[in-house]
């Protein structure tokens, strides 16, 4: 599936290992810690600098403590002007907030810097500190000291410790979202009155708008909320710029996650799927939710989308996920069971809808993926000899058959393999060389039908030829007497 | 106000999609359609008093050319909710808002663009703080003609189709070899006018007629084109050019049974395999991977040849390489035609490409360079862009010298250079002076040791040349960095080089030419394929330029170019047996270059080199009693002694520096006086850090200097740069 999630990527940096993290910690913080000490932080600090840009912790780190040796060092020697030591410290504490702070400005406008640093625990008086010295008069040196030793402590709470034990407490306060349903029921009453009275039309328009508008905001939060929430994503290294691995655009993890919980918003019953099962049966003969949903959900769905491009993509496998999903407790209770297999129907027109297929053929590359993908999930999940209750799986069939009614390709493959199927099932019993030769021609039957897969260029590779003469000093390893080994491994 | 245009937007797609319907059903050419691409840019006009709500729509021409419209939607916002009047205005004003011919639904990419206050706005830099590359989004629309490259392509990438034994023949050996080809090869015929485009690597030669590819005419010799085409870049067109007069002459011992049945006007080609291995890089850097192959189900006949597809459509992500007309008529200009001077009397040309970033500088410069290597035996080109050269691998200045036309996008063509001054950074920000010193000596080079070169050194095959030989014209590209001291940059970069001609990427005409000055041709824009940023084309470039295999150039005469022509992908840069370097015998000196390098103290330098791009440069020894190898704080080498000979990646430091283990493709020949390193800001993208025969690169592994997963803490990410972030009180 070409879709969002990236996958684990590493990124550079300029340890070696966690405990040059640990060492460096030490020099800074422990308790022993003097002047010399903090004089090789510095140094390490400068040199990993230059290797490869530094996380933004390390790098305020490096311009407080040498704004410290400033002061160590100057007041010794001669007590001049306090000025240079005062701009130092100011630099060092604006350059933390800043660098803190920004990331954070997702949105196209600014954010007050105050509720940023409230949301990831940095102090309020940084912050006015760092405004005092950035537009009003420079802050008094005594004040100034506090707020660097103020960043250092808040730097060995927020980023050392958190990096050397990460199973300590996530320092972050967890903030969390409010809940997106009151908004969606509040949207889907005005849609509804006026998709009832056409007359009302334009007196609720401003409301849909404003409604449209406050959910649009509602995801904006959720993404601010899932960067606080960084504990829960094994990727999010793979931040949206990181330099060489710029992904698609949509490989966003926040984007993700905050369309990952709109989508659960919209199925829960009562959104997409209404509540009373009269309104959900799809219009005879065809595959599209009832049209009395469509006005209602449309105009969201098409505004969602575009804004966010993988909204389309996200709410399908959703739906696929859930209509695929068997779960634990088959309900004995027949009323039950009746109410989620219609749910599941009108969950599977939903998805049918978004795969384009009252479109037929004519739908355009992106749909088409779309639809190819919860094709083969669904034929990879609803496999004739796999047993599970039909019952279950009845909307996942429904979306099949929607799939393999509006796209004839599809229902030729989809044909194939039931039909491969159920030629014959092998009887592990009975297996002989013969069934080698089947399953051959099966796959050549299978292939033929999907057509070439890319192939890879043909192999062809050229070393480096023998050596001539080599400059003084220089020598190449042979293959035999080096071990390959990863980089930067000492020799 | 904004969610009713975005709304109105909703509903526009939708009727859009039913006209596109309908439309698709006359026309079969889905692709064309979604081509009709319609660009938005999300910026908010400087001047924001009085003009509240603007949109303008500007189009250069009729609705008989939809694709060419541009329009520039500016939206000015306040939030007052009069958004219901605002969208009936809309209808009212600007009926020409409502493009049934444009896209049906905006790809993925475009969605994006759609402006909303609470879409995240993708940064606009990456924190290499790169000058040329970080430009707010508002530039864009400070060039209304800008369009893409692909807009007017035409849908069809081939009109051509192979026939067996009708148009397309495979050649038996003995015919082959009657052409002087051995290996396989494939014979085509294309009738005048027909156009074919291949994705994949190939080598071409006309037998017969004329075609045009990548703006040059190619008639017919016995001199084979190595064209390389991934779908990553424009693909290049073979176009069959109509005969006109005796234009059409033909080579001889073309197999008599296709003699017999091409047609008066017909353009013979014959194609064969170019095996280089290159498609590997698609394994190292997979976010380029596979594409040199086929494009994917697409039912094409193929022609018989391994590692050549035809491509008779345009899929996703993929165009035709386009010659905007402006870049015709610059390109037949009067300077590059032949002119009357008789031999030994000619003035070379030194021709000096300049514009904002992304305008297609590069594109333009390398066919200035076809277009001048039909005339002349050689072409030298001066690369001043750091971020995305030509010839050579980023962050340095080079001077190439180019014997054939180049068919293929950079990577495809690491060349090494004449002589090339490492700076080590992406842009000169860090060391204009250096960047500007390194310059002025090549220019100096290319006067004393080029121009007119040919005159002193007598190769023998010259001789068979019909080009000309004697003088050898400069073609300069420079970077795309063109405000605030990159202008001033730009500026002595134009008083040194001294051109006689300038190719200008802009659309406002020059303000006043000087008689005695150079001429000046103005060029329409273009702009990339979206697809990759600038920093993958810069990871591949550099890992093509690692995993190549350059040819000896000491047993080649002087003056010759040498390009690599193959690559060798079997193993990742971390299994390759490394040059083992003892360092008191091989260096003389060690140099770091780049903000900050001052600080870093002798104790630290074995760690940093550790991981390390470097140059290998190549400088006069030390003078007595100045024998320490690293002095915090030293220049680099003085451009005008020194030359950097290529890159090298130090991949492992004893723990007391006595040895270094590094890996270079410059063949170790050229390097007996490489003796000094210099280190930049440079940096060997991740790509070359990993395995990649194992699926996730060797994560299992313990790997020093990298780190998977998550981070933990606050503050962890690198810096980044926003710089189109808008104040409430903006709006």
């Amino acid at each position: 599936m070409n879709v969002p999630r990236p996958r684990p990527h590493p990124r550079r940096v300029p340890w070696s290992t966690l405990t040059e993290i640990d060492q460096l910690c030490l020099w800074v913080y422990s308790e022993d810690a003097h002047d010399s000490s903090r004089d090789r932080a510095i140094e390490r600090l400068s040199a990993w600098k230059f290797m490869t840009p530094l996380p933004h912790a390390l790098e305020s780190l490096l311009s407080i403590l040498v704004a410290i040796r400033q002061e160590d060092t100057t007041s010794t020697a001669s007590p001049s002007s306090s000025l240079s030591l005062r701009q130092s410290y100011a630099t060092a504490i604006i350059r933390l907030v800043n660098g803190l702070v920004d990331p954070l400005q997702v949105g196209a406008y600014a954010r007050p810097i105050l509720s940023i640093a409230a949301q990831i625990g940095l102090p309020a008086w940084l912050v006015e500190l760092r405004h005092a010295a950035t537009h009003e008069d420079l802050p008094s040196l005594e004040l100034l000291r506090d707020g660097a030793k103020e960043s250092l402590s808040w730097l060995l709470q927020n980023y050392f410790l958190p990096m050397l034990n990460p199973a300590l407490t996530p320092t972050l306060p967890r903030s969390s979202i409010r809940p997106l349903e009151p908004l969606l029921r509040q949207y889907k009453s005005l849609l509804k009155s006026v998709s009832r009275d056409a007359s009302l039309r334009t007196r609720h328009e401003a409301d849909v708008s404003r409604v449209l508008r406050e959910i649009e905001r509602w995801l904006s939060e959720a993404r601010i909320t899932a960067d606080a929430r960084t504990s829960e994503f094994g990727w999010q290294s793979y931040a949206p710029t990181a330099g060489d691995f710029t992904a698609a655009d949509g490989d966003d993890p926040r984007e993700a996650w905050a369309l990952d919980r709109l989508c659960e918003a919209l199925l829960l019953r009562g959104a997409l799927v209404p509540i009373s099962r009269k309104k959900r049966d799809p219009p005879k003969g065809s595959h599209r939710p009832p049209s009395s949903l469509l006005v209602i959900w449309t105009p969201l769905l098409e505004k969602i989308a575009a804004n966010h491009a993988h909204f389309f993509a996200t709410l399908t496998s959703h739906i696929v996920a859930h209509l695929l999903a068997n779960p634990l407790e088959e309900c004995d209770d027949a009323a039950m069971a009746a109410e989620r297999a219609s749910y599941d129907v009108c969950l599977a027109t939903w998805c049918a809808w978004l795969a384009g297929c009252h479109h037929g053929d004519e739908i355009d590359a992106e749909v088409a993926a779309r639809r190819e993908d919860v094709f083969l999930q669904l034929v990879h999940a609803l496999d004739p000899h796999h047993e599970t209750p039909q019952r279950s799986q009845q909307g996942a069939r429904a979306l099949l058959r929607a799939l393999c009614d509006s796209d004839r390709r599809l229902a030729g493959i989809s044909a194939t393999i039931l039909s491969m199927a159920h030629v014959s099932s092998v009887n592990v019993a009975n297996w002989n060389e013969r069934n080698l030769e089947v399953m051959e021609i099966r796959l050549k039957e299978v292939l033929s039908v999907s057509g070439p897969v890319g192939d890879s260029q043909p192999s062809a590779d050229f070393e480096v030829e023998g050596q001539g003469a080599l400059p003084t000093g220089w020598r190449l390893l042979s293959a035999d007497g080096w071990r390959p080994c990863p980089i930067g491994k000492g020799i | 106000m904004l969610s009713a245009i975005a709304a109105r937007k909703a509903r526009l797609q939708i009727s859009s999609i039913k006209s596109s319907i309908k439309r698709r059903r006359h026309h079969h050419h889905p692709a064309a359609v979604k081509k009709a691409r319609r660009r938005k840019y999300n910026t908010p006009p400087k001047a924001h008093s009085e003009n509240k709500n603007v949109i303008v729509t500007t189009s250069e021409s009729s609705e008989s050319n939809p694709k060419q419209q541009q329009d520039v939607v500016s939206l000015d916002l306040d939030h007052s909710d009069s958004d219901s009047d605002m969208s009936i205005t809309l209808d009212q004003e600007n009926p020409q808002l409502i493009q049934p011919e444009r896209s049906l639904e905006p790809t993925q990419r475009e969605r994006r663009k759609v402006w909303s206050p609470s879409l995240p706005v993708v940064y606009s830099s990456d924190d290499a703080s790169d000058a040329s590359d970080e430009e707010p989004v508002a530039d864009i629309s400070q060039r209304p003609y800008n369009r893409p490259l692909t807009t007017d392509g035409p849908e069809r990438l081939s009109t051509y189709h192979p026939v067996p034994e009708q148009n397309m023949f495979q050649l038996s050996p003995d015919e082959a070899s009657a052409l002087g080809l051995s290996g396989p090869a494939v014979v085509l015929v294309l009738s005048p006018s027909l156009a074919a485009s291949f994705v994949g690597a190939y080598r071409m030669r006309v037998l017969r007629g004329s075609i045009s590819l990548l703006g040059i005419i190619i008639h017919p010799s016995r001199v084979p084109h190595h064209v390389f085409a991934p779908r990553s870049s424009p693909i290049p067109v073979i176009q069959a050019l109509v005969v006109r007069g005796e234009s059409s002459k033909s080579l001889a011992s073309i197999p008599s049974r296709i003699l017999s049945i091409i047609d008066q006007g017909d353009v013979v080609i014959v194609l064969q395999e170019l095996r280089t291995g290159i498609g590997g890089l698609g394994r190292v850097v997979r976010t380029f991977e596979g594409v040199f192959d086929q494009a994917g189900l697409e039912e094409t006949i193929d022609v018989p040849l391994e590692g050549i597809h035809v491509v008779i459509q345009a899929t996703r992500g993929m165009c035709a390489f386009q010659l905007p007309p402006s870049w015709e008529m610059a390109l037949s200009a009067s300077p590059l035609a032949l002119s009357g001077h008789p031999v030994g009397l000619r003035k070379p040309h030194v021709l000096l490409v300049k514009g904002q970033k992304n305008s297609g500088k590069s594109t333009f410069a390398r066919a200035l360079v076809n277009r001048l290597s039909s005339w002349h035996r050689r072409v030298a080109f001066l690369e001043c862009d750091l971020g995305q050269s030509e010839f050579t691998p980023g962050g340095m200045v080079a001077l190439s010298v180019v014997e054939n036309p180049i068919f293929g996008p950079p990577f495809t063509h690491p060349t090494l250079p004449h002589q090339a001054h490492y700076v080590g950074a992406h842009n000169p920000r860090s060391s204009p002076s250096h960047y500007l010193r390194a310059i002025q000596s090549l220019i100096e080079t290319y006067r004393l040791d080029l121009q007119f070169a040919s005159a002193f050194v007598d190769i023998e095959e010259d001789r068979e040349d019909d080009r000309i030989t004697d003088v050898i014209p400069l073609v300069v590209n420079t970077m795309g960095w063109t405000k605030g001291l990159g202008s001033d940059l730009a500026r002595r970069i134009e008083e040194l080089v001294q051109p006689t001609d300038i190719f200008l990427f802009d659309t406002s005409p020059p303000d006043g030419v000087e008689p005695d000055g150079p001429r000046v041709h103005t060029l329409e824009p273009v702009t990339p394929s979206p697809r990759f940023t600038a920093s993958d084309h810069r990871a591949l470039s550099l890992l093509s330029y690692f995993h190549a295999v350059f040819p000896n150039p000491i047993h080649s005469p002087p003056l010759r170019q040498t390009t690599a022509s193959l690559w060798s992908t079997k193993r990742p840069l971390c299994a390759r047996p490394p040059y083992e370097l003892t360092t008191r015998l091989a260096l003389d000196r060690i140099v770091l270059t780049g903000a900050g390098a001052e600080d870093v103290v002798r104790t630290e330098l074995w760690r940093v080199l550790t991981g390390a791009l470097v140059a290998l440069v190549s400088s006069p020894s030390p003078s007595e009693g100045d024998e320490e190898l690293f002095t915090p704080g030293s220049p680099p080498p003085d451009p005008a002694s020194s030359t950097c000979l290529g890159l090298a990646f130090i991949r492992g430091v004893s723990s007391d520096g006595s040895k270094l283990q590094l890996l270079t493709p410059v063949p170790p020949e050229t390097l007996v006086n490489a003796r000094v390193l210099v280190m930049g800001e440079l940096e060997l993208p991740v790509w070359g850090w990993l395995d990649f025969r194992s699926a996730d690169g060797g994560a299992g592994v313990d790997v020093p200097f990298l780190q998977w997963g998550r981070n933990t803490g606050a503050g962890s990410e690198r810096r980044r740069v926003r710089r189109n972030i808008m104040r409430r009180a903006q709006m």
